[in-house]
């Protein structure tokens, strides 16, 4: 599903999903990266995200964006089952971004609560 | 994490149960919390002698640091030791320890004055057989008693990053396992 996703959007870099202890669940990439260090970072983002909101009371979080020089990142808590690391280019159009990705969500759902029921409890 | 009951079976199948070392403890308990004053002076003249341990001190809390102590070593040595003992030495002490920053390697380098300088007097006071065997019972209780600080100091600091930043344990440990992975590459 990730690697669909990267192929037909060539605005996307890469995706990473990750169990929220941090560890890869599936990735798909146009560059080299460091898929385990990066599955760590975004499940913390994600768990600062959520704890943050919290403190200020104002809800869960839905989607965490970062800007950065040369790209921005999206990251999602996917309930309470994994995150999401979406990296892009900068120039983008990101309301674009964001539709492709949560058009996806409801099926990575999906596709977790699948694995976690064939895997006994958790990923 | 562990609690302190895990963490003493864990040190007692690898290092020696907790029980027989006691037992000498208390049959020497009287004399031994004689020496408590002695103790208090000679940790706290240590401590405040060295830079890096007297920076830890609040200005005029040497008498109050001493009364503690010789609380913490009277019943050290007094061989009677229930759960609220090591429920203190595990959380109560590690928690302090985090919230004064004083890293689990004073902690270890402190103890390690203490079981010596006690090594010294039970020579001084002791014929030498029965001065062997007190010492060491005071080194294996104090040696488990550093095991519960030391794993009490980490389970504070840990539950600290992991409450502050909303990480699971698991995830600072898949961190630390990567990071450490990473750093062992590299060496």
């Amino acid at each position: 599903m990730l690697q669909e996703l990267v192929d037909r959007s060539p605005e996307i870099t890469g995706i990473v999903l990750a169990s929220l202890d941090g560890f890869p669940l599936q990735y798909a990439s146009r560059n080299t990266i460091d898929v385990d260090r990066q599955a760590a970072v975004i499940a913390s983002l994600a768990s600062l995200a959520k704890r943050s909101t919290q403190m200020v009371d104002i809800g869960a979080p839905e989607e965490i964006l970062i800007t950065s020089e040369r790209g921005r990142m999206f990251i999602y808590r996917i309930e309470d089952l994994a995150a999401l690391g979406v990296i892009t280019a900068k120039d983008i159009t990101a309301g674009m971004i964001l539709l492709k990705i949560r058009q996806m969500l409801p099926f990575l759902v999906e596709e977790l609560r699948r694995e976690i029921e064939t895997f006994g409890g958790r990923l | 994490m562990k609690g302190y009951r895990e963490i003493l079976k864990d040190f007692e199948a690898i290092s020696g149960p907790i029980e027989p070392y006691a037992q000498v403890l208390r049959k020497y308990a009287e004399k031994l919390q004689e020496w408590d004053d002695f103790f208090a002076k000679a940790f706290y003249d240590r401590l405040y002698s060295y830079e890096g341990t007297a920076k830890v001190f609040r200005e005029g809390e040497r008498e109050e640091r001493e009364e503690a102590l010789k609380i913490w070593y009277r019943k050290t040595v007094s061989g009677d030791y229930d759960d609220a003992y090591w429920e203190w030495q595990y959380m109560g002490v590690g928690i302090a320890h985090v919230a004064r920053g004083i890293p689990n390697e004073y902690m270890l380098s402190a103890m390690s004055f203490v079981q010596r300088a006690f090594m010294v007097k039970v020579k001084e006071e002791f014929p030498p057989d029965e001065a062997a065997a007190i010492y060491e019972a005071f080194k294996h209780i104090t040696d488990a008693i550093a095991v519960l600080i030391a794993a009490g100091y980490m389970y504070t600091y840990l539950k600290a990053v992991s409450e502050s930043t909303g990480m699971s344990l698991q995830l600072i440990d898949r961190h630390a396992v990567l990071v450490a992975k990473s750093l062992k590459e590299s060496r």
